[in-house]
């Protein structure tokens, strides 16, 4: 009998053996952790890597980033000072952007990918609140052009999104492309694309008119009046206002736009828009949309705990233990779809080899709401254990409350914006003094001015975190989702039992707590809170590469 | 015809609190009070804890089972990952401290008689972990908080419920009857119903009658 394809083995080795890839995004945190996975793990012929090529070119990229980042380590451990020849037949860097056509590569470099398998797509902008115009060349026109570029080579095109594309639907969230919009309007993507580019288009069109030429003015006056500066400082000044103004009008008009149609800010309006597009698209290019949820910290690979970039929980994190955050506004049964990068990898790893034996659906979730739900409640009360084994409570410190979670309502009323209304109110009351106080012995009007400054950088630090509370409100207050995950448990019985080590990644594996005290908040304090307060982790030991590339690739 | 079936051997169920430690029932559920996250939840725990005092502590001379379930009720809302750590930190300092001379010596008997050593405890398994491995016990028989979406209910789940006394000597292949066991209070008169060789140690008020009754022996560590 012939076994159904359901029920037939799956063996990502076999399959990746000896094939050709093409890879965007291989520079950004899932990015890397997955390259070292696949090149630890399988045996590809080739990995092209589309990287911008900054001022030294793709191939000092590429082994910038192989040298520095601790991503790298189970390679360097793997293979010491031969790792450059070891890859440098393998990978293969070419200078691109994803916000140009035909991902930027040149024609001849077009023609030499014919033939490549596997296109894997994991480019993006990941801000959670980015500018219009870079959020849709990164995450729709980018993912457009990786199609086009597979219906060219002829390979199958591996999309990475983002589980919540689902907006603010709520309950089971099937393995799908959406229809409509999370509101339930009617959504066209075609023409909302348009729209996007027309909304980024007002905010520059904004950033010069009459009325902001008139805001811009006095907000340049004022600084030059404070930082001491001339007239002639003033053209400067006035170009970089202005970019900050346009910026901050681009976010507030994506933002709106976006909790318009019930998505919660513009990177998921943006990635859904490039699902709908590349379903509608697609053709004859095999196509698996992969929708991971919120990655986080490595459990096991490349080592415990390796974390980069600040979009996902470590802001919260930080400001419950480290900061002024003692009420969140959270959901206490809500659930926060946190992943490890490391089975993100896997997974990955298991689609793309799912991918290129023809058997993979069109879209598949990574998350652990569905099999293993952390509910908010326990997100505040692990973050706050991890940091009191870390930091024992002594002395007075033991009065001090932990952190809780609350409503938005008392939130508002008692937390963040309480105290930053009150540095405010102070600083104005020290400046008044510092303008009005006598010159004294005593020094108090200088006393009092040098207090109003140091009330203001208090304020503005407290609207940021303010500002990344806002952000994170729809992931742990108003969205009530699971993430159905049955496609990746569905590849996952297939595989072989000794396979499962190295491919399998089911959350119900995953004790939390242990995982959040013991790996992922250690981690964080190792690698992302030093960025947080504005200092610099502690320096990772560079191991030079000099990848043994074909000429081609070189300057 | 089947093979000989090897004699069962005997176990000594030792209850930790009073004989081996001193018994943290009260005190553990202060320092869950005092630690427990958020200003209201805090003060309240505290609150009630300290006007509880005077009743938990004469209860304490007379029915130890029941004043540890009065204090236990401060932690109801407090989430399992929270009494786990704050269990083990009350713990412990006292896990790194000398045992009690009376608790050492019949830990050192059982040990001599070849029996297994089972722990019994109604402090949660999690917080006394470090000293079951420190002695080399063969098992744990500890309290567990009762959760409910991962949050304390404020009710114990006994260690000596219906059941877990026999499938623990099943597990470790020991006979009940030819079994000892040192109880202190009258949480443990099921385990000294059922075993073989029952032993009354520093009981409270209500154990020591049931001991004079029963006609266990009874042991009180005297002064050195």
């Amino acid at each position: 009998m012939i076994p159904s394809a359901a029920s037939a083995g799956l063996d990502p080795r076999a399959l990746l053996a000896g094939r050709r890839l093409l890879v965007t995004g291989a520079s950004g945190f899932l990015g890397k952790v997955w390259l070292c996975h696949l090149l630890c793990e399988t045996e590809p012929a080739e990995v092209n890597l589309v990287l911008r090529p900054g001022r030294r070119g793709a191939l000092s990229r590429l082994e910038e980033l192989l040298s520095a980042s601790p991503a790298f380590r189970p390679l360097h451990e793997r293979y010491g000072e031969d790792l450059g020849r070891a890859l440098g037949g393998v990978l293969r860097p070419l200078a691109g952007d994803l916000g140009a056509p035909g991902l930027g590569l040149a024609p001849g470099e077009r023609e030499r990918l014919r033939g490549v398998d596997l296109v894997v797509n994991l480019a993006g902008l990941t801000s959670l609140d980015p500018e219009l115009a870079p959020a849709l060349a990164a995450n729709t026109d980018g993912a457009l052009a990786a199609l086009e570029l597979a219906r060219e080579v002829g390979a199958a095109l591996l999309h990475v999104s983002t589980a919540y594309v689902a907006g603010k639907r709520r309950g089971v969230v099937p393995e799908a492309v959406h229809a409509g919009a999370p509101g339930g309007d009617p959504f066209d993507a075609v023409r909302e694309r348009e729209d996007l580019r027309a909304l980024a288009a007002r905010a520059a069109r904004e950033a010069r008119d009459g009325r902001a030429e008139a805001l811009l003015a006095k907000r340049v006056a004022e600084q030059l009046r404070r930082h001491g500066r001339g007239a002639v400082h003033r053209e400067r000044f006035l170009a970089r206002e202005r970019a900050a103004w346009e910026a901050e009008r681009s976010v507030a008009l994506g933002r709106e736009r976006a909790r318009a149609w019930g998505w919660p800010n513009a990177y998921t309006l943006t990635k859904a828009l490039a699902e709908n597009l590349l379903a509608a698209r697609r053709g004859e290019v095999p196509l698996c949309v992969f929708r991971p949820t919120i990655v986080e910290s490595a459990l096991r690979f490349p080592f415990p705990g390796w974390k980069e970039g600040l979009q996902t929980s470590a802001p919260l994190t930080w400001a419950l233990t480290y900061g002024p955050l003692r009420a969140l506004p959270a959901r206490p049964r809500a659930v926060l779809d946190v992943v490890p990068v490391d089975f993100v990898a896997r997974g990955l790893t298991l689609a793309a080899a799912a991918l290129l034996a023809g058997e993979a659906p069109l879209v598949l979730h990574c998350g652990s709401s569905a099999r293993n739900p952390l509910p908010m409640r326990r997100v505040v009360e692990l973050t706050n254990l991890a940091h009191r084994a870390a930091h024992p409570p002594r002395g007075w410190r033991r009065l001090l409350p932990e952190a809780v979670p609350t409503s938005p309502a008392r939130y508002r009323l008692a937390s963040l914006p309480l105290l930053r209304r009150l540095a405010r109110e102070a600083g104005e009351l020290c400046a008044l003094g510092g303008e009005e106080l006598p010159q004294g012995r005593f020094g108090l009007r200088e006393r009092s001015a040098s207090l109003a400054r140091r009330l203001e950088r208090a304020e503005q630090r407290l609207r940021g975190l303010e500002e990344a509370v806002e952000r994170f409100l729809p992931f742990v207050y108003d969205h009530q989702q699971t993430f159905a995950t049955g496609g990746l448990r569905g590849l996952e019985a297939r595989l072989a039992p000794a396979d499962r080590e190295a491919f399998a990644a089911d959350p119900a594996t995953l004790d939390w707590h242990a995982y959040w005290t013991e790996v992922h908040i250690p981690g964080l304090r190792r690698w992302v809170y030093p960025r947080l307060e504005g200092r610099r982790s502690a320096p990772e030991p560079r191991r030079p590469v000099r990848l043994t590339c074909p000429a081609e690739a070189r300057p | 015809m089947s093979a000989p079936q090897a004699p069962l051997r005997a176990a000594a169920f030792v209850r930790v609190e009073s004989l081996l430690l001193p018994d943290l029932a009260l005190r553990a559920p202060w320092h869950a009070a005092l630690n427990a996250p958020g200003v209201g939840g805090r003060a309240g725990r505290v609150a009630a804890l300290t006007a509880g005092l005077p009743l938990l502590g004469a209860l304490q001379r007379v029915d130890r089972r029941t004043a540890r379930r009065l204090a236990a009720y401060a932690c109801r809302g407090l989430g399992g990952d929270r009494l786990a750590v704050l269990w083990r930190e009350r713990y412990a300092d006292l896990l790194s401290s000398p045992l009690r001379p009376l608790g050492e010596e019949v830990v050192a008997r059982a040990r001599a008689g070849g029996h297994r050593l089972v722990l019994v405890s109604t402090a949660p398994e999690v917080a006394l972990a470090p000293l079951a491995e420190r002695l080399g016990a063969d098992a744990l028989l500890g309290a567990r908080f009762e959760l409910r979406d991962g949050v304390a209910t404020g009710r114990l789940e006994e260690p000596l419920a219906p059941g877990r006394v026999e499938a623990c000597a099943d597990a470790l292949g020991v006979s009940l009857a030819g079994s000892y066991a040192y109880g202190v209070d009258t949480h443990d008169l099921p385990l000294l119903r059922c075993v073989g060789f029952p032993c009354a140690v520093r009981p409270d008020v209500r154990l020591r009658r049931a001991a004079e009754r029963a006609g266990w022996p009874m042991l009180w560590e005297t002064a050195s």
